[in-house]
């Protein structure tokens, strides 16, 4: 039946997106509730330009007045980060797709009954991506919690909505990504390897490029799907609907991908 | 029109020192109705045929067909009319076998729960525990119900006793029964000859990839070799079966002496001339018996050192 195996993915794993959701958001409340004064903020912006522009790049620290800001601090210490901790999340779902149930042994079950492979990996990527979107939810509802509960920093809730809506199209490019490793490639370690070095090499080539403007690195920018995702810069300057538009339309052709591949191979025992 | 048919089913797998024919030019027919034993040891080839009809896997030559369709064309459609037990189960090991069965039930549409009761309380199985809490007879039945539980036209099942204790093996044997009663065509792989003896109608035996012969459970056990046991009022001499000829492995103790002959019996009973002969028994080979002259020395059963 349409659907069942969604409500099914759903069903099974709602409460581990839940905690993965609490865990992370977690930290953003923890990281706003514990935020210093704005006086030790201004302390902290003098500090920072003492560090190496390189070493401050990497945080995405690139104005350090914006940082004496409440908004700047939440800005590059919450949102900068963000999209790197619940991209975690998404290749532990992305190698719930396939990869983790053919490594089991479980896909000759599921293949025997009557579900083609296309609708199976659609069905259960269509349930991750619901559950992405309610990781973000919940980390946005305790971050949207902290920012009420200090009231005196100001802080717009709109900005933080906006910030984490922000996050989910990199979000669901790792997915993706994942799930059309796990479908091409038969092993789950192989296909975890290659998701983390799409994920961490994305990184690291949209950061270091950002500071070595003029080297090849820069160049490369163009390939990593973080440079698309501008976390700080959301919430100072707005929300760039092309980027998101462009991750949402790379995470759609990552997907359909997937379906094409695991058309093809044969399934693993 | 046969239900399930191969036409030079091949799969041959790139490896080390060149390639591996798992399954080689298969041609075979399973009609409606029967229940077909797919005999082989391991590493034979069975789950791999299993595994291309289920298109699970895909042939490097040849085609089959289910119902009349192509596996490959029709896989989704076939799979609504199959029910599948693959030889090695794993399931989601957190969750309840009743939470598998429902969702299992949910993809397929149309189960009948009450029937998927009645064949838990058949196998005497507790679908209320977690997976992983399961041994591995009881994981084989859930894998039972699973292949059972929306009474398909074909059954599908790899090694389906592996596992059971002897109770449920019979439990397992009279749903074999049933589904021939009801019409439903079962193809059945094992190593275990007693299960297909008990209840195949037809027999293929495998090796190395390569079907090696087909035919019925009666007339595979009717093949030229009898075992005959014979006991004399005096003592038998221990040369009288020497030069007899079709007789071989002749084992003599007192009075009694056992054999293994080929062809008529009148050449025996012509070396035992005029003696008292006070019992003479004669045993059809098993199916095991039949199925070890495919596969070279035979071990020693019931005393008899036995060559194919």
């Amino acid at each position: 039946m349409v659907g069942s195996v969604l409500v099914e993915m759903l069903r099974r794993h709602w409460r581990q997106a839940l905690f993965w959701g609490l865990g992370i958001g977690a930290l953003t409340f923890l990281q706003i509730i514990v935020l210093p004064d704005v006086d030790a903020l201004q302390q902290l912006a003098e500090l920072m330009e003492t560090v190496p522009p390189a070493f401050a790049q990497m945080f995405g620290l690139n104005d350090t007045q914006y940082l004496a800001t409440p908004e700047g601090y939440v800005a590059t210490r919450t949102f900068g980060l963000l999209l790197l901790l619940v991209s975690i999340y998404a290749i532990v779902a992305g190698l719930n797709v396939t990869a983790n149930d053919e490594e089991r042994g479980v896909m000759d079950n599921v293949l025997a009954l009557p579900i083609s492979r296309w609708q199976l990996v659609l069905e259960k990527l269509l349930a991750y991506a619901l559950m992405s979107i309610f990781v973000v939810v919940v980390i946005c509802l305790l971050t949207i919690l902290a920012v009420t509960l200090t009231p005196a920093l100001g802080i717009d809730m709109g900005k933080i909505v906006l910030g984490s809506v922000n996050v989910l199209p990199g979000m669901l490019v790792v997915l993706a990504f994942t799930a059309l490793v796990g479908t091409v490639v038969r092993s789950k370690g192989l296909a975890t390897a290659l998701a983390v070095l799409f994920l961490v090499g994305s990184y690291f080539i949209d950061t270091l490029g950002r500071d070595a403007a003029n080297s090849f690195v820069a160049g490369l920018r163009a390939i990593s799907f973080h440079s698309y995702y501008d976390g700080t810069n959301v919430l100072r300057f707005g929300f760039n609907a092309g980027n998101f538009t462009l991750l949402l339309i790379v995470a759609l052709i990552l997907a359909i991908l997937s379906l094409a591949a695991y058309q093809r191979r044969d399934i693993g025992v | 029109m046969p239900v399930i048919q191969t036409n030079g089913l091949s799969k041959h797998y790139a490896a080390k020192g060149g390639r591996v024919h798992a399954l080689d030019q298969l041609t075979l027919s399973v009609n409606q109705g029967e229940i077909f034993g797919y005999l082989g040891p391991n590493g034979a080839g069975k789950t791999t045929t299993i595994r291309m009809l289920l298109d699970l896997i895909r042939p490097t030559e040849g085609s089959a067909s289910i119902f009349g369709m192509d596996v490959r064309a029709n896989s989704v459609t076939l799979r609504r009319r199959i029910g599948y037990l693959p030889g090695e189960l794993n399931l989601w090991d957190n969750e309840t076998a009743a939470d598998i069965v429902r969702y299992f039930a949910r993809v397929r549409g149309g189960v009948d729960m009450v029937f998927v009761r009645q064949l838990a309380e058949r196998l005497e199985f507790d679908m209320n525990r977690k997976m992983r809490t399961y041994s591995t007879g009881n994981k084989r039945k859930i894998g039972i119900i699973l292949a059972l539980m929306h009474k398909p036209e074909l059954l599908i099942l790899d090694e389906p006793t592996s596992g059971l204790d002897p109770l449920m093996q019979q439990v397992f044997i009279q749903l074999m029964q049933e589904a021939r009663q009801n019409g439903q065509t079962v193809f059945l792989s094992s190593h275990m000859l007693s299960e297909v003896q008990a209840v195949c109608d037809r027999v293929g035996i495998i090796r190395s990839g390569k079907l090696q012969t087909v035919d019925s459970v009666t007339a595979l056990t009717k093949v030229n070799f009898r075992w005959v046991s014979l006991t004399m009022k005096e003592a038998v001499p221990a040369d009288l079966f020497e030069k007899v000829p079709g007789i071989e492995e002749v084992s003599v103790s007192g009075n009694s002496a056992s054999m293994r002959l080929s062809g008529d019996i009148q050449p025996l009973l012509t070396a035992v001339g005029n003696r008292y002969l006070v019992d003479l028994r004669t045993q059809d080979p098993t199916l095991e018996e039949v199925f070890l002259t495919y596969y070279g020395d035979l071990p020693a059963v019931n005393g008899h050192s036995r060559r194919a």
